[in-house]
């Protein structure tokens, strides 16, 4: 099983759509996935039909007592399950911060699910926290969704430090480029400028429509309209993920 | 929160919407092909599990459940899995290793599923349940529709119990809800020319001690016949090297059985067709004994962890030798003396013996006649094995090992006539001395074998080859010192078969008054 992150310090970029589209992706290449909604707000549950609650809440993520695996709800999607948000998340941090060894309990919990997905994708919240450095150390990868404005490239730095300061050595960070409007002079130059950056993914994501248009379909973009280009570029997007870190079913 | 249910023919949509409401939504089609798997002695399904192999597109997934119709355990493989060790290291594989062992898998029936998934959604937009809507066509052998069913899955979602529940209330009305899919597994296996637990190399009879020896005795003979005959068709085409080993057994259990049971069946008649046995024992001897050496390397490259790489060309020398062995096997399966023995013997199981023709012992009820044959073969064992003391010559342990399997078939023979709690422990011992005898057999075997590769070896010369004989020399040196473990082995072994406990439960037990 390989885990991966998307996390980033800035809200409002295109995270959890990203993460539910790229979950999809995987799923429809036979890759077992299980998207873990670790942001209390619980958008990628609300994206995929599934009851944003927990039993149990923000302790049952961090107690060693029940198989995280038992809270997974299939999702109309063959090949991905769904770990639900719970509002509870909110003091997660402070739920981690009361267990043993803190930054190390959330590789630990997922451990247990190894043999069951291919695939653990998580969505977390956008902030910096106990909360991300226990996430970071449990990832192989960790996505970052930018958007071409100086500031979310400043918050690249940022993540970038984060990540080489929390991740175990052999943690990936994989920047994106998301939300661009090809229309805008400014989104072409800060794309070029980005993608000189070897580090980032060659597909970046196009402000679409249709992505918006995800909090009424509730379903990935390929699930309802395969042929946009924005489902595509998701689908191109997850497989240069996929060489990355070498994931398949 | 599960359920499956199984109908002659799909139900009309508007008897579906009832059943699931108005917050059905019907969504995807597509077309699974699926192939249930076992060993051709059924060791999955003995364990109480069930192995299918689904195929959409082109994309092949393992599902492993072990709770009949419960949810699965599923594993996407990307290549055709025939052993438990083509899996990739993991759940799936710990599961099914121990059970299938060596044993191939092999498709044991097969459904086509057009299935329509949907979901059950509340005002929220939410999903409750997930719903399968499946037709399903059996398949046969050639991949055409023999039979079909129509399938309902329903996945409900935690917490929402009590829609569930409702629905499997109405579900109930359409037809049961219990091991649905079990009855359309079975329903393939059967279309497929099976049945479940329909073959095993163990011998299974139930003789009562009454019955006269002939009539036992020829059940005992019967049995092992269709076990020679199951295991042609596996060993020709290779499946896996137990069907030829399963065919060996049951061809020297026959003749065990003909030799040690004398004076049940008309001798001139049983006399005709020990040729025969003994032929389809040395036919197939040289096959299997290099399947055991090809098994054998795992442990070879174990003894010597330093020369693997050396010891390559010596499994490649096997492997050809063993190319041509099973040619030779196949042809002598495929040979009218075979196909004769087949016929001949078969008529004769079948066949009544003329009054005048039958011998003393063939009226007499087994059960006296069974115990006085154990006993004799337990003390003839005794008498050899006992004063060997603990350096004993490879010659009398051969001999001895003869003397077990005999004993050995015997007790298996007539299981059946004894309690089953007193045989256990005999069966037992005799096995764990069997194994001692075995051991230090396989061993001397081995090494005679390992001298005879060595000369097709040396026709090509060259350093490679010089560095695979001097691996060799080291493997028949580690052979070497396993079997004098084996021999040291023997004495403590022996003793408890032949102890005062031991003997006293044999001279109770099979006492010539028969059992009771």
């Amino acid at each position: 099983v390989r885990t991966v992150a998307l996390w980033t310090i800035k809200g409002g970029v295109g995270k959890t759509a990203a993460a539910v589209n790229l979950a999809y992706a995987a799923a429809a290449r036979g890759t077992r996935t299980l998207l873990w909604d670790l942001d209390p707000q619980g958008a990628a549950s609300f994206y995929l039909r599934v009851l944003p609650q927990l039993d149990g809440g923000a302790r049952v993520v961090v107690n060693q007592t029940t198989d995280l695996g038992w809270h997974a709800r299939p999702t109309e999607f063959d090949n991905l399950s769904l770990l639900p948000a719970d509002f509870s998340f909110r003091h997660l941090d402070l739920e981690l911060d009361a267990a043993k060894k803190p930054k190390k309990r959330l590789a630990k919990r997922l451990r247990p699910l190894a043999d069951r997905y291919d695939l653990i994708l998580i969505d977390c919240p956008p902030s910096v926290s106990l909360v991300s450095e226990a996430v970071v150390r449990a990832s192989d990868g960790v996505v970052v969704p930018v958007i071409p404005s100086t500031l979310s490239m400043r918050t690249l730095q940022q993540v970038r430090q984060f990540v080489g300061e929390y991740g175990r050595s052999r943690t990936r960070l994989l920047p994106f480029l998301s939300m661009v409007d090809r229309r805008k002079r400014m989104h072409n130059e800060l794309r070029d400028a980005c993608l000189a950056d070897p580090s980032f993914l060659r597909t970046s994501i196009p402000t679409a429509s249709v992505v918006e248009r995800m909090g009424v379909t509730r379903a990935p973009v390929a699930a309802t309209l395969p042929s946009q280009p924005a489902a595509r570029a998701f689908e191109a997007l997850w497989d240069e993920i996929a060489h990355e870190l070498r994931i398949g079913p | 929160m599960y359920t499956v249910v199984q109908l002659p023919e799909a139900p009309p949509s508007s008897r579906i919407r009832e059943i699931f409401g108005s917050g059905f939504h019907l969504g995807r089609v597509g077309t699974i092909k699926l192939t249930y798997l076992d060993t051709f002695d059924w060791r999955i399904a003995g364990a109480g599990a069930r192995l299918w192999l689904e195929t959409t597109r082109g994309r092949r997934v393992l599902h492993w459940s072990e709770n009949a119709d419960g949810t699965a355990y599923t594993l996407p493989v990307p290549h055709e899995i025939r052993f438990a060790s083509d899996l990739p290291k993991g759940f799936l594989r710990d599961r099914v290793g121990p059970i299938c062992d060596i044993r191939a898998l092999t498709p044991m029936g097969a459904l086509r599923v057009n299935r329509r998934s949907g979901a059950l959604r509340d005002e929220d937009g939410n999903s409750r349940g997930h719903i399968h809507l499946e037709e399903v066509a059996i398949l046969d052998r050639a991949g055409a529709p023999a039979d079909h069913a129509f399938v309902i899955r329903v996945l409900g979602v935690m917490g929402f119990d009590r829609q569930y529940n409702k629905i499997v209330k109405r579900l109930r009305k359409l037809g049961t809800t219990d091991r649905q899919m079990e009855e359309v597994f079975h329903r393939a296996v059967g279309v497929y020319g099976r049945g479940v637990g329909d073959y095993s190399s163990k011998l299974r009879l139930n003789l009562e001690p009454d019955q006269p020896s002939e009539v036992a005795l020829r059940s005992i003979l019967k049995r092992l016949f269709a076990n020679i005959r199951a295991n042609v068709a596996g060993v020709v085409d290779d499946i896996d090297i137990e069907f030829l080993h399963d065919l060996r057994v049951a061809t020297r259990r026959t003749r065990s059985a003909l030799t040690q049971l004398k004076g049940v069946l008309p001798r001139d008649q049983v006399d005709r067709f020990l040729p025969d046995f003994k032929w389809l024992g040395t036919l197939t001897g040289p096959c299997r004994d290099l399947d055991v050496y090809l098994l054998e390397m795992e442990t070879y490259r174990r003894l010597l962890p330093e020369h693997v790489e050396e010891l390559k060309p010596l499994e490649r020398a096997i492997e050809r030798s063993r190319q041509i062995a099973h040619r030779e096997v196949c042809a002598g399966l495929g040979s009218q003396r075979f196909a004769d023995l087949i016929d001949r013997w078969g008529r004769f199981l079948d066949g009544p013996t003329p009054d005048e023709a039958r011998p003393k012992h063939a009226l007499q009820p087994v059960g006296p006649v069974a115990s006085a044959r154990i006993i004799k073969a337990y003390r003839r064992m005794v008498r050899k094995g006992s004063g060997l003391g603990d350096g004993p010559p490879a010659e009398a342990l051969h001999r001895l090992r003869i003397d077990a399997k005999k004993l050995r078939y015997l007790l298996e023979f007539f299981r059946s006539l004894y309690p089953g709690k007193r045989m256990v422990p005999l069966i037992g011992e005799l096995k764990d001395l069997q194994d001692i005898l075995g051991g230090f057999n396989d061993m001397d075997v081995q090494q005679a074998g390992l001298v005879r590769f060595a000369d097709t070896l040396s026709d090509t010369d060259g350093r490679e080859t010089r560095a695979t004989l001097i691996a060799m020399g080291r493997l028949a040196a580690a052979l070497e010192h396993r079997q004098k473990e084996f021999q040291r082995a023997f004495a403590g072994r022996f003793e408890v078969f032949a102890g005062p406990a031991s003997q006293q439960h044999y001279e109770s037990l099979f006492d010539p008054g028969g059992p009771r």
